[in-house]
């Protein structure tokens, strides 16, 4: 069963195909977040906040955005002012950004023609930030959190699961010992309590490499679990037995033999906690102790919306962030959920 | 047979156990609540000048957080000084509107020619809540809870610890609190109507501190203070199981106390407060208080129409007032309140326990010039802070004393607008330059520092993230960090590594000497540089003059001219940034009548002549 074999299945199911274009939309976005983000995260305009958002419409032979007027500063009210309208210019030069961290750019897909007003498409924040903004630059920290904690859980696990289940023995029982040991740890106050004792020496955007490696450093044992007893049976087969008659290494066992067997799991397993890391870092980012102003990720961004203003005062455009978060986790799942069904037809769901 | 005989036993027996359990129950119960005695009016009623009132209405509210103790000894939460407040009283109050010192449990006082002495001359025939009369000897016996020494059991004599200071039986807030410069006031009984108190120096706050302290009953609690278990009083068992042993003065008494869910008042019949017709006030039968998690809830029961009074946030105004009409309610701008918002610089010198410097030298350099913080200071968009973070619901806080403290606030210290010119111009004069819109100092290192701030404040996160934006304009790299409050807690007072912080500060004493602990250079709350030895600064050691004066007279008018050049150093060396003071909001429900909010007193200054018609 090879992944080019898996891939062209994943595509000749329409679950497959639309939980595969919804990700990949959202990475997309991730990747181009600079192209297409009209502002930078922290841009802030005091005399906007919780502006809400404006519509585009075609007028006059191009796309043009609604304009607002506050009426109310001490209520941030808006009020759409009819004949007022700001003209879109694509292409056009903003902010300087870097194109994959690289290529310096400062053309964006959308500006509002010199800047005359402001193009909020999910309105804005209470420095008056844009939300838009905002969510695009937040994916990058939210989606691939998930990406990079899998990428650690996932060797964790086979190095400790497979060199545990082919020795067996004294390392077997030390693994598993220490697999237990980890497995036995109140997750969250391990978590709440590595991540107050690190804070201090972390500027806040460093914060989001923290949380990973936290968040990975946890959730390792339970894949090193399962891969073990998978390896422990693999071991038995003939041709594990041959290649260890004829003189290799362990390792080169481990990766030649074994591993391609455990692929197929490991990529179910994979996809199906990745929606793990992303609730995790919002829930993280929620309490206050995720990811820190003035940066963004979704959950940060979802925990400024439980103020009770929000509510009371209709800012629901706060709310899409969590709206986002839903997207990408029930993407993921039906993914794995397909995956699964392809690399294990007997135990099809449908 | 056998084994249906032993089951009946069996039966039998749990029957009879139950029985004890109901009947012991029973027995506890039996143990009620004492009926208070109501005795005659007292001979010096205080007769308040409010329309006539109808009795018999009930008061509801919310207490955000809970209790730990009734004790004001003890006592160390805002919750629980709200309770201990509505039970307790004091000789002397503070005038609603003006502020200035007004009789209370005292009709009057003389204080003497070289000002050391103060007599206060109590009101006679005041009862406590459970008919006991009050009298000179329980302000004596509270005062001497205070200072009451722990002896040697084997020799009898006055303990000392090591640095021959006496050691205090019952070690409260209130006894380091009033110790004037390490000595005791002395206080002795003239009658049984008059006490007096001797300062050992002249300490011009005494009137308002020592005569603003809560008296307790000596009848109540004289047992306690003689075996030791004083500190133990009127815990939160107490409150539970017998809310009549906490007997008071003031307006009200602990009728009843759950934990975690709702306190009770109910009126004190023995009150010495009485309406123009003579009745006793007052009018409230019962202030039922819910106890809720945050100030957020609070506001959230008021606009659902469910609470009395409410004390309202600057940013929840916008949706509390629209339910004005609907759940008939009135919400009233009181103007600026006490709290402030600042920030500073660790201008601490030392060094750490591994000898490293707690602030980089060269950081420290910029620090410590005046030049520097001014340029910071006007680099702050303050008026952009009030319209988007407070929703326009605060004013500027030019220096520090808020603009509510009218008397003691000085118009005409320095300024800082938001002036990225001025800024600009100030760090030219350092030897500053500009590279890629960066700064750069006169060393060549670029300029940046770390801001810390607690994280749980949402409204002081966005002014972070504001300051941090201001500063980029500046070319000022700035790294914010949110902590949780005790970790600032002890960066600031212990570790001292930090860089910057943001804080703020609310409520306070009316007295400006309240906050010498803040200003003088060996207080313990001088942010910037706290304990020190000796002033490191001439401008502090002038500080440090001005407020000893400050304290020494007794002469108002003298002491707000020292005052006034204390806030103008402060303005014009700005160790502390100030930035902005929320305004206060409070809302009533508008079936009460007799109210006459003032910005010092709030809503609930005149509780006694306040009513509402009983449901």
């Amino acid at each position: 069963m090879t992944l080019f074999y898996i891939f062209r299945e994943v595509f000749r199911r329409p679950l497959g195909i639309f939980s595969a274009c919804v990700l990949g939309l959202l990475y997309m976005t991730a990747i181009f977040a600079g192209l297409l983000a009209p502002y930078q995260t922290n841009e802030q305009d005091l005399n906007r906040t919780y502006h809400p958002p404006t519509k585009v419409f075609w007028k006059d032979g191009g796309l043009h955005v609604e304009a607002y007027k506050l009426v109310d500063p001490s209520e941030a009210r808006y009020e759409l002012v009819e004949e007022l309208s700001y003209p879109i210019e694509l292409f056009a030069r903003g902010y300087e950004y870097r194109l994959f961290g690289l290529i310096p750019l400062e053309r964006h897909l959308f500006q509002v023609k010199d800047d005359i007003g402001p193009i909020y498409l999910l309105g804005s924040d209470s420095t008056g930030r844009d939300v838009f903004s905002r969510l695009i630059y937040g994916s990058q920290v939210s989606l691939f959190i998930g990406l990079i904690g899998i990428i650690i859980t996932a060797s964790l696990g086979f190095l400790v699961g497979g060199l545990s289940g082919y020795f067996g023995g004294r390392t077997d029982f030390l693994a598993m010992r220490l697999v237990e040991f980890m497995m036995a740890m109140p997750g969250l106050y391990l978590l709440l309590a590595l991540r107050g004792a690190l804070a201090p020496h972390f500027p806040s955007d460093q914060m989001f490499f923290v949380i990973v490696v936290i968040l990975a450093l946890i959730g390792w044992a339970g894949t090193a679990r399962i891969l073990r007893g998978m390896t422990l049976a693999l071991r038995q087969n003939q041709y594990v037995m041959a290649a260890e008659s004829m003189g290799q290494p362990p390792i080169a066992i481990l990766l030649k033999h074994i591993l391609p067997n455990l692929v197929s799991y490991l990529l179910v397993a994979a996809t199906l906690s990745i929606p793990g890391y992303v609730l995790g870092e919002a829930a993280l980012s929620f309490l206050g102790l995720g990811i820190q102003e003035p940066a963004a990720s979704w959950g940060l961004m979802l925990s400024q919306a439980q103020d009770v203003k929000v509510f009371y005062l209709n800012f629901w455009w706060l709310l899409i962030p969590g709206f986002a978060i839903f997207i990408t986790v029930i993407a993921y799942n039906i993914l794995g959920d397909v995956l699964r069904d392809i690399v294990d037809p007997k135990m099809q769901t449908s | 047979m056998f084994q249906r005989m032993f089951r009946q036993a069996l039966l039998l027996g749990l029957l009879i156990f139950l029985l004890t359990l109901i009947s012991g129950c029973d027995r506890e119960r039996a143990e009620e609540r004492p009926k208070l005695p109501v005795l005659p009016l007292p001979l010096d009623k205080l007769q308040v000048n409010f329309p006539t009132g109808v009795f018999g209405a009930n008061l509801s509210e919310t207490v955000p957080g809970d209790i730990a103790t009734v004790n004001p000894l003890v006592n160390e939460s805002l919750a629980g000084s709200l309770v201990i407040g509505r039970i307790l009283d004091s000789l002397v109050t503070l005038d609603p509107v003006d502020g200035a010192v007004i009789p209370n449990l005292a009709k009057s006082w003389e204080i003497s020619e070289d000002s050391l002495q103060y007599t206060f001359h109590l009101r006679e025939g005041i009862h406590w809540s459970d008919g006991h009369s009050f009298t000179a000897e329980d302000v004596v016996f509270t005062w001497q809870t205070f200072f009451a020494k722990k002896q040697d059991e084997l020799t009898g004599e006055n303990m000392m610890d090591s640095q021959g200071r006496p050691v205090y039986r019952y070690n409260s807030r209130s006894t380091f609190g009033q110790l004037i410069n390490g000595q005791e006031p002395k206080v002795e009984m003239i009658d049984l109507h008059t006490v007096r108190f001797t300062t050992p120096e002249v300490y011009a706050p005494f009137l308002l501190f020592g005569g603003g302290e809560e008296i307790l009953p000596k009848h109540i609690l004289q047992d306690a203070f003689k075996n030791g278990t004083l500190m133990d009083q009127w815990s939160v068992q107490t409150a539970i199981n017998e809310p009549w042993k906490i007997v008071g003065l003031n307006m009200f008494v602990l009728e009843s106390y759950r934990p975690g869910e709702r306190i009770v008042f109910a009126r004190n019949p023995n009150y010495w407060k009485v309406n123009e017709m003579g009745e006793r006030l007052p009018y409230v039968e019962r202030v039922i208080s819910k106890i809720v998690q945050d100030v957020n809830s609070s506001n959230v029961a008021f606009a659902q129409g469910l609470t009395d009074f409410e004390s309202i946030a600057p940013d929840n105004v916008a949706w509390v007032r629209r339910g004005q009409k609907k759940f008939d309610y009135t919400l009233l701008d009181m103007g600026p309140s006490n709290s402030t918002n600042f920030l500073w610089f660790n201008l601490n010198p030392g060094t750490n326990s591994e000898g490293k410097p707690l602030v980089m030298p060269h950081k420290s350099k910029w620090f410590s010039d005046k030049r520097f913080r001014q340029a910071i200071s006007h680099g702050i968009n303050r008026k952009g802070i009030i319209r988007g973070v407070y929703f326009d619901r605060a004013d500027i806080l030019h220096g520090y004393v808020s603009p509510k403290r009218k008397f003691w606030y000085n118009e005409a210290i320095r300024k800082y607008e938001y002036s990225t010119e001025k800024s600009k111009k100030l760090f030219a004069e350092m030897g500053f330059q500009y590279r890629d819109n960066k700064l750069y100092d006169f060393e060549n290192r670029q300029v940046e520092f770390s801001l810390m701030t607690n994280s749980n404040n949402g409204l002081r996160v966005e002014m972070a993230t504001v300051f941090k934006e201001n500063m980029a304009d500046l070319g000022i790299d700035v790294e914010l960090q949110f902590l949780d409050f005790n970790t600032i807690v002890t960066k600031t007072s212990d570790s001292f590594e930090y860089e910057a912080c943001m804080l703020g500060l609310g409520g306070g004493a009316p007295d400006p000497y309240a906050g010498k602990d803040i200003l003088m250079s060996g207080g313990r709350m001088h942010f910037w540089n706290p304990q020190q030895a000796e002033a490191a600064t001439p401008w502090e050691a002038r500080i440090d003059e001005l407020m000893r004066q400050v304290g020494r007279h007794t002469d108002v008018n003298i002491r707000k001219k020292f005052f006034n050049e204390v806030q103008a150093i402060l303005a014009e060396e700005q160790p502390l940034i100030f930035l902005v003071s929320p305004k206060d909001f409070i809302g009533y429900s508008n079936r009460w009548r007799n109210i006459e909010p003032t910005p010092l007193g709030g809503v609930t200054w005149n509780l006694e002549s306040l009513w509402a018609e009983p449901e």
